[in-house]
């Protein structure tokens, strides 16, 4: 009884937030105290609900009267768990956002934001507990128009503009495919509750089942971010504002892959391999494509959004390999390549966020987004420089954080795929395997970049040099976060029993094996074994040792002088590496991926000795952007201006039209009703 | 009893690095290097064919050995080396395909091999890995062809297929009949003498044997 | 409970007190090559006594990061060392990582070290970070390949395990696949320590530095805590391959002071002969540009997958 209290609790203060968003829109200040904190009040809720579910029982109930407009909630083990994921995220983001928001006070309307907001959260966790199709399309729409709002908030730029309508037409794209993947199940069961999609599913013929994963496939992965489909992401993330892209990146590409488990393995029931090796190929292009593409960027939005497809792609190495075994036979192995998956989806979504707020708080308080105008922030904001370094290290999956233990697991679980038989996943996994690899250096790569040249050092700019600490409730969301990532990270083996109930719900129970031990995550039926907490202890026990023999010895004072710089006498921040030399030896590695266009422009004054202006661009094709979409998008456009002359202005060409459908579909009545 | 001796250890060992020589070649842009690596390539060979002569008691199959001791792991080499210091060619290979890309191309070529054999259910277990090397090596030589542009690498390529031919043959039928042998042997070395007596002559002609020039010879 | 902190103790001395004689006995062979007297072995004992003694300067622009990094970063290595076996099989705390921990380890070292080169806002300290982090994306494949082929041989990725069944397998450990994953091994170890044909640790021209780069600010006692870390690690990459592909003779229990000895005397002479063939290799090539490199390590990730298909062919199907 209590678990409706708590649902209708959380549903009631989202509609708070809302409300009051709306109410007090005039006051920017109580605006957006009551609206944010609604949310982070029903996101505490939401936690305490989706954690006694998890333990529990699954939760519906029922909210239809008619007939046809069914409207209720099913919540099982794994909604649970995706509505734990956007409780965590939204709690704190919710009080970073009471911080954020100061930014627009008095230039836009915070009541629009906050509205936006809280319907959006709402819609999400309306979608994780939808029970039946015609609801979830309902709800799956209300969150895709609401984050269109929410991204072009920022509407008189020109490139948040496009951003918006890149996203709408992708989103609906994936809809559109979502739609016919449902249909399929519908018309095969002949209703639309989720519950009887599973049966549907075991009578349908393999070449519907293959339809089906299909479709499913390509419009979730249009929301998820998955390449070839991703190109709205590097667009629509870095537009909005920086709280709202931390949900988008960390929460709402989540729900897709939620989805996709669902279909997948429940309604599915994930019987052929080749759809995992499908997913698993896709995983493993994200994840390299996007990190690539990550690497060589200076906005620091866009960069955090091509990592989120990385990050995407590495969840879905997971899934594809639990579902090679799940087709194979093989639960045990399923399940630890599931719980892989799911322990990087939750860690991402916290680091991410961490990240994104991170941005924001540079943003907020040095106006420009561009790593190359950033440095010596470190000094200027000390406190976001740490919690910002905790979200880098954990992304990187450095021990002893939460990004190693998700890095580790799918590791073991690739390297599991040696207890099949057959030779041809071995080979695949062992492919998947390297290029995760390359992909994790990369990461890392890409965020000492970030890290090292935004926030060491000296000031490049003025922005930089005025930059202040974030405030306090800006501390407080990145300080829930970071400390997360630490205690994931630390005590994995708590956390990996809950994920074990939840891929129990859609793999099936495993009596007998446990993954974690004391203070130890270990493979069941090997030796080998993984303890985080050990590994810290004795990096603090070195850590104390070193830090006392260096202050024993030699107590002389440490001269500060100048940095080395060939004997010149030179220490401005014109000496400083820059992002783009940084991460010039990856775009030389790359290059046919890059493909990298160089533009100089100079002006002369009256003698060509003395140059009166120097332009330098350097550019980077997207590449699948440019030979997948332009092309198609051209043709479209080239089609639609010819279907134009439909459009005569004149009345009796209309009227014309009408007769005609008429008299076609007279004939349709004519045909369809003789016996 | 051939599926005993290809399922030894050493036998297992020697088939990896001959492997791993022709990864050499195709790792390698220096023309020093490729002849080297096919020095220890046909010794190693040489070594297989012995160690089936050992154990299949058939003497005719060490002179066969021997045959590829004296010829390709000396003669042929240094053959080569003469040429290289005659016409005083560029000791660096171009290139067609980047060293980067060859090699992964070459690790595929040796999956699909690995499958294609597989694919054919009379080869036992054991000897398939020599089977699947031999493949190798005849589809990793057409590429190094293919993707090289100095007429010594096509010679090379087409002497690496030669060597992955004569390892399937080994492997298949434990050696084929001497004279077959010989014959194909001494069809191989006069093939190399002609080539290298063309290279000479189109040196003279056209100063250079960079097959990309020798592109504008038509028409 | 006592005997393992000895043996846990005993490891780490073992390995502080090893890794600069290594180093020595490497420049002597390379002095030795080149028809020179060189220095003595135990030069870099005393380098790092001087280094101790004499003040540190610190750039005027650094922030925390540079004064933790070298602290941080020796700690990881000090760490991951604990999870190598060096003379015996058993490790008190090998239940803490396996060989992913320990790469992964050795990437939160490196990753310190960067940082910190970029806190100085020197150009060298920036090229130095960005070419090591391009050097160990290179490098990741390669690793994560070879360590899927001694894994798949082993049924592990335990090093305490991997140790004690090669060691158990007598000659037979010599399979193709470990000795295509040894090579493969080699290169990525000369990657990894930064040795030529990847890097040249003695040069003094900043514009031919990779390591030597990112640690150009430091002196004093931090640099002494900087060096000793990379050759540290230098000796625990050097373990590692002498204890996973060449395991015979090391102890698997505590029985007895005499066989302890024994393994720890087998155990130098490995690491001795690993150290004289980098210097061998060292001397016989000369360093490579920078964008070669990744050619270099494509030949390294096609050993390791030749490793592994080889085993698959093998063993597998």
């Amino acid at each position: 009884m209590s678990m409706n209290y708590l649902f209708f609790g959380m549903f009631v203060f989202y509609l708070v937030g809302a409300t009051s968003a709306v109410i007090l829109n005039k006051k920017d200040r109580l605006c957006s105290y009551t609206s944010f904190m609604s949310a982070a009040i029903a996101a505490l809720l939401g936690i305490i609900f989706s954690i006694s579910v998890i333990f529990g029982d699954t939760f519906s109930y029922d909210l239809s009267g008619g007939s046809y407009l069914k409207f209720g909630f099913f919540i099982d083990r794994l909604s649970a768990f995706f509505i734990l994921v956007i409780s965590i995220s939204v709690l704190a983001v919710s009080i970073y956002s009471t911080g954020y928001v100061r930014e627009y006070f008095g230039k836009k309307n915070i009541g629009y934001l906050g509205f936006l907001y809280n319907i959006f959260i709402l819609s999400m966790v309306f979608v994780a507990s939808a029970d039946n199709a015609v609801m979830f399309l309902i709800v799956w729409e209300l969150m895709s128009v609401v984050s269109y709002f929410l991204v072009v908030y920022e509407h008189e730029k020109p490139e948040t503009r496009k951003a918006g309508f890149i996203y709408i037409v992708m989103t609906h794209i994936g809809t559109g495919f979502i739609i016919m993947s449902f249909l399929i199940f519908v018309g095969t069961s002949g209703s639309y509750s989720f519950g009887t999609f599973a049966e549907a599913g075991k009578t349908m013929t393999p070449l519907l089942k293959d339809i089906a994963f299909i479709f499913a496939l390509i419009g979730f992965g249009t929301k998820a971010g998955i390449v070839p489909l991703h190109i709205w992401l590097p667009y629509a993330h870095p537009a909005a504002p920086s709280n709202v892209s931390a949900l988008m990146s960390g929460v709402m590409i989540k729900i897709a892959i939620f989805m996709l488990i669902r279909v997948f393995f429940v309604f599915l029931g994930a019987s052929q391999s080749w759809w995992g090796y499908v997913v698993l190929a896709l995983g493993t292009m994200s994840a390299i494509l996007g990190i690539l593409y990550a690497v060589v960027e200076s906005d620091i939005k866009r960069m955090l959004a091509f990592s989120s497809i990385e990050n995407i792609g590495i969840i879905l190495i997971g899934i594809g390999a639990s579902m090679i075994f799940f087709a194979d036979g093989k639960p045990i192995l399923s399940t630890l390549a599931a719980m892989a998956a799911l322990y990087h989806l939750l860690n991402h979504s916290i680091f991410k966020g961490l990240l994104f707020m991170g941005a924001g708080s540079i943003l907020f308080s040095t106006h420009t987004k561009n790593i190359e105008e950033l440095g010596g922030l470190i000094k200027k904001m000390p406190k976001s420089a740490i919690l910002v370094l905790i979200g880098v290290l954990s992304i990187s999956a450095l021990p002893p954080f939460s990004g190693f233990i998700s890095e580790w697991l799918t590791f073991q679980s690739l390297l599991l795929g040696f207890n099949l038989k057959e030779t041809f996943p071995m080979i695949i996994l062992s492919i998947s395997a390297a290029i995760l690899a390359l992909t994790g250096a990369l990461a890392a790569f890409c965020f000492l970049k970030f890290f090292g040249i935004g926030f060491l050092a000296l000031p490049r700019t003025k922005h930089a040099e005025h930059a202040k600490e974030s405030n306090t409730p800006m501390l407080i969301g990145m300080g829930i976060f970071a400390s997360l990532s630490i205690l994931l990270g630390i005590f994995p083996f708590y956390v990996l029993p809950i994920l074990e109930r939840i891929t129990a719900s859609f793999i099936g129970n495993l009596d007998s094996f446990t993954f974690s031990s004391f203070a130890t995550v270990a493979i069941p039926s090997s030796t080998i074994s993984l303890s985080t907490p050990a590994i810290l202890a004795l990096m603090f026990i070195f850590m104390l040792l070193l830090f006392g023999i260096l202050f024993l010895i030699n107590r002389k004072k440490q001269p500060v002088y100048e940095t080395w710089g060939c004997g010149q006498p030179v220490s401005t921040s014109r000496n400083e590496y820059t992002a783009t030399a940084f991460s010039k030896p990856v775009q030389i590695w790359f290059k046919s991926l890059y493909r990298p266009a160089r533009e100089i422009d100079v002006t002369y004054t009256t003698s060509p000795l003395l140059k009166e202006s120097f332009k330098f661009e350097s550019r980077i094709e997207q590449v699948i952007e440019q030979y997948l979409y332009e092309p198609v998008v051209d043709f479209v456009i080239i089609r639609s201006r010819k279907a134009r002359r439909i459009q005569t202005g004149s009345i009796h060409a209309y009227l014309g039209y009408i007769f005609g459908t008429l008299v076609i579909l007279f004939m349709f009545v004519i045909a369809g009703g003789s016996p | 009893m051939a599926e005993i001796v290809f399922g030894s250890n050493t036998m297992q060992l020697l088939i990896a690095l001959i492997l791993v020589s022709t990864f050499m070649i195709l790792g390698s842009t220096r023309l020093y290097s490729c002849i080297r690596a096919f020095g220890i390539q046909s010794f190693m060979l040489a070594c297989v064919a012995g160690i089936v002569a050992y154990s299949t008691g058939k003497d005719e199959i060490y002179i066969i050995a021997l045959l590829t001791i004296l010829f390709k792991s000396i003669v042929i080499p240094y053959f080569f080396i003469y040429i290289i210091r005659e016409i005083k060619v560029k000791r660096e290979i171009d290139l067609y395909v980047k060293i980067s890309p060859s090699l992964l191309i070459g690790g595929v070529l040796v999956v699909i091999s690995y499958y294609l054999i597989r694919s054919i259910n009379v080869i036992s277990e054991l000897s398939s890995f020599a089977l699947s090397a031999s493949m190798s090596l005849v589809s990793i030589g057409l590429f190094i062809m293919i993707s090289r542009k100095k007429a010594i690498m096509q010679m090379l390529g087409i002497l690496i297929m030669e060597n992955g031919l004569f390892l399937g043959a080994i492997s298949l039928t434990n050696g084929m009949p001497l004279l077959v042998e010989l014959g194909i042997f001494f069809d191989v070395l006069i093939a190399v003498l002609i080539m290298g007596i063309l290279i000479f002559r189109i040196n003279k002609t056209f100063e250079s044997i960079d097959t990309d020039m020798l592109k504008t010879l038509i028409g | 409970m006592i005997p393992a902190l000895v043996s846990v103790i005993l490891q780490i001395i073992i390995i502080l007190a090893l890794s600069p004689l290594i180093s020595g006995i490497i420049k002597k062979i390379k002095a030795y090559f080149q028809i020179r007297k060189g220095p003595s072995i135990f030069q870099p004992y005393y380098d790092i006594a001087k280094l101790l003694r004499k003040d540190s300067v610190v750039s005027q622009n650094v922030s925390w990061i540079f004064h933790a990094a070298p602290i941080i970063s020796f700690a990881a290595v000090l760490t991951a060392g604990l999870l190598i076996p060096i003379y015996i099989t058993s490790l008190p705390l090998g239940f803490a990582g396996d060989l992913i921990a320990v790469v992964y380890l050795f990437a939160l070292a490196r990753f310190f070290t960067a940082l910190a080169s970029l806190d100085a806002g020197s150009s060298f300290g920036g090229m130095g970070a960005s070419r090591e982090m391009f050097v160990a994306a290179m490098v990741e494949p390669a690793l994560m390949l070879s360590i899927f082929a001694v894994a798949l041989n082993v049924g592990s990725t335990n090093l305490s395990y991997i140790s004690q069944t090669l060691s158990g397998m007598g000659l037979d450990a010599l399979s193709p696949y470990q000795i295509l994953a040894f090579v493969a091994l080699l290169i990525i170890a000369i990657a990894e320590t930064g040795r030529i044909p990847v890097d040249n640790p003695s040069t003094h021209l900043e514009l031919t530095m990779i390591h030597e780069a990112m640690i150009l600010e430091y002196s004093g006692k931090q640099l002494a805590i900087v060096e000793l870390g990379a050759m540290a690690k230098q000796l625990l990459i050097f373990s590692l391959i002498a204890n996973i592909f060449f395991p015979w003779g090391i102890a698997s229990a505590y029985s007895g002071i005499a066989a302890l000895v024994f393994a720890l005397f087998v155990y130098i002479l490995k690491i001795v002969i690993i150290a004289i063939t980098m210097a061998v290799i060292e001397t016989s090539t000369a360093k490579w540009r920078l964008f070669r490199l990744p050619d270099l390590l494509s030949i390294s990730l096609m050993f390791s997958f030749l490793a592994l298909v080889s085993f698959i062919i093998v063993k597998g199907g």
